[in-house]
């Protein structure tokens, strides 16, 4: 607020000092007199939130210089409560170009719901999702057993909890 | 960090060889002052934008010797190029120094702080992680177009590339550091602004045109939705320029400036698919303006819509030869009978746009100080400037105040999209606004 109020004295004081010192050169012309009013109120009125602007980027700066590397790099992730964790392991366990299939409890409430099938398009790439079970060379869920689909799996692992207190994440192979 | 950014200027050096010659190409002289630069860089970032997309529809990868190769051939068809560039006229008086100085060095010292600020930016809002950088990475990570993601995985995916191009192209060069990433948007934010000068500073006085500059770097929009990385800003800033080259075009009939047109309004439209509807917009004004002097000059113009769709259309054939569908079309289920239940909408999405682009915390007062230089330049008879500035924004609301009508999306949720589609209207008028003033003191001196 401090630094707003601060701006805005600054505007006023550089509208005036500008004013005073640019007007005499249109001594008869009101056209030329209002188009240096609005050259000199649309800068003005700018100057007043540049120090407020400057404070708020450098608070921005503060927080994101601080992240680690792995930290930005799963923010979207943090941001929307997913477990940057589980990805890693679906990364680990599932070998680049391999495909998968993707589902979510429908009891889990959005963004989380959402953001996890979208968050695994990206982080999992180079594999690839597909639209049904039966198509994937593996299942990865959030809060659903994948015995649930009708496809022979060969293996079924917890791999964490995508968001605490929240059902865990599972990762199936399927068989074949 | 550091080895990236030197890869992702690299990456920077490319689009601003390819730029110069694609300038060269179109008349203007080489680059010899920053400004000069910065226009050569943003025709670089259009044209490699718009070729690297051809390139991965045509199968290519983006690898970094394909975008070497790419930008050495727009190189080298400038330094082939018999064109003359004429050098453009300094503006008369009326440069107070002083002021200048400080509006000048505000504005670097502004962008010397979002440079550092950018550089630590990680990838936060939703769509940038999951749509415009993921489509990037896909390139990068399974090697150039694949059908299988764009059918399954990508968020949106009939928004054509240019975007995820020129990330995928930094990617490259630096490897996936989504954090460095935002460096590119910073270039693209000090690459217009800098365009602006070089294409203004022969017709506005400096501090007007410095004034108009500080102006747009300063408005909290502009800086926060650059660093969400979303296309909004890069189209806007396309736009922009294609609204300013189109000026140009109409009132000081600048050969050079309707090639540059053609390039911009082309990244526009390959941008994201709403810069199609603005470019539309326009060209539409564009040529109803020209045409009232010279029809010969009108077709020429009306060509600029054909170039216009250069990245557009393959990739639209692309997608229906590779089955991609549509996350939504604005014609999806349209009858005479929803068109009628859904009539209440208008006046929600018109109240919408046209209070964000009146927010003064988001584009300060742009956009009724532009109103008022428009009838400023209307009453000192300067009617090109004002008649383009004042006919395109406005059809450019009741375009989107259509979409948002017809919208088979949910209405609410469609209608907040409203603060980041108005960055197009409201960078194209203040972009224009110096030419407006400058024509009204111009005006006011001949008569004092």
């Amino acid at each position: 607020m401090l630094l707003l109020a601060f701006g805005a004295l600054l505007g006023v004081a550089v509208f005036v000092a500008w004013w005073r010192r640019l007007r005499p050169r249109f001594p008869d012309d009101r056209l030329g007199a209002a188009a240096l009013a609005v050259v000199l109120l649309a800068f003005c009125s700018a100057l007043a939130v540049v120090p407020y602007s400057a404070w708020r980027i450098a608070e921005d700066i503060d927080h994101t210089s601080s992240l680690t590397r792995t930290e930005a790099e799963t923010t979207g992730a943090s941001l929307n409560s997913l477990s940057p964790g589980v990805f890693d392991e679906l990364r680990r366990a599932i070998p680049p170009g391999d495909s998968y299939f993707v589902d979510v409890a429908p009891d889990i409430g959005s963004p989380p719901s959402d953001a996890f099938p979208e968050w695994s398009a990206s982080a999992l790439l180079p594999r690839l999702p597909v639209r049904s079970p039966e198509r994937a060379d593996w299942i990865v869920t959030w809060g659903i057993p994948p015995e649930r689909y009708d496809v022979p799996l060969a293996g079924v692992r917890v791999v964490g909890h995508a968001r605490e207190r929240l059902p865990e994440a599972y990762l199936a192979r399927v068989a074949g | 960090m550091i080895a990236d950014a030197l890869g992702l200027l690299a990456a920077q050096a490319c689009f601003l060889a390819a730029g110069a010659g694609v300038v060269r190409l179109l008349g203007r002289p080489w680059p010899s002052s920053l400004a000069d630069g910065a226009l050569a860089y943003m025709a670089g970032v259009a044209a490699v934008g718009l070729l690297g997309q051809l390139l991965l529809i045509a199968g290519l990868a983006l690898t970094v010797w394909q975008v070497v190769a790419l930008s050495g051939l727009l190189l080298a068809a400038g330094l082939v190029s018999s064109r003359a560039g004429g050098g453009s006229r300094e503006p008369g008086s009326w440069r107070p120094s002083g002021a200048l100085v400080l509006v000048a060095g505000l504005v670097l010292a502004f962008l010397l702080l979002l440079a550092v600020d950018f550089f630590f930016q990680p990838l936060w809002k939703w769509d940038s992680w999951a749509m415009w950088t993921a489509k990037a990475r896909s390139i990068v990570l399974l090697d150039g177009l694949d059908a299988g993601y764009f059918q399954r995985a990508a968020l949106v995916p009939e928004h054509p590339l240019l975007l995820p191009v020129i990330e995928a192209i930094d990617f490259r060069f630096m490897g996936l550091n989504e954090q460095v990433l935002h460096v590119q948007f910073w270039l693209l934010v000090a690459g217009f602004l800098g365009s602006l000068v070089a294409l203004l500073r022969d017709r506005v006085p400096p501090l007007v045109l410095w004034a108009a500059v500080a102006v747009i770097l300063f408005a909290p929009a502009f800086s926060y939705q650059a660093a969400t990385a979303y296309a909004d800003v890069p189209l806007a800033i396309f736009f922009a320029l294609a609204g300013v080259c189109a000026w140009r075009w109409l009132a000081l009939s600048d050969r050079t400036a309707l090639g540059l047109l053609a390039l911009f309004a082309a990244a526009t439209c390959a941008t994201k698919f709403e810069g199609l509807v603005f470019v539309a917009a326009l060209l539409l004004v564009l040529v109803v303006l020209v045409a009232a002097s010279s029809p010969r000059r009108a077709a020429l113009t009306a060509g600029v819509g054909l170039v216009a769709l250069v990245g557009l259309v393959p990739w639209r054939i692309w997608m229906a030869a590779n089955d991609v569908e549509q996350y939504h079309s604005v014609t999806e289920g349209l009858d005479a009978g929803t068109l009628w239940s859904r009539l209440e909408r208008i006046p929600t999405a018109l109240w919408a746009l046209v209070r964000e682009m009146l927010d003064p915390t988001s584009w300060l007062l742009i956009v009724p100080l532009a109103a008022a230089a428009i009838a400023l330049a209307y009453a000192a008879r300067e009617r090109h400037a004002s008649a383009l500035a004042l006919a395109t924004s406005l059809a450019i609301v009741a375009a989107l105040t259509a979409i948002y009508w017809l919208t088979a999306l949910p209405f609410a949720f469609h209608v907040e999209s409203a603060p980041r589609v108005v960055a197009a209207p409201v960078l194209l008028l203040a972009s224009l606004t110096p030419v407006l003033v400058a024509a009204a003191l111009d005006r006011g001196r001949e008569t004092a």
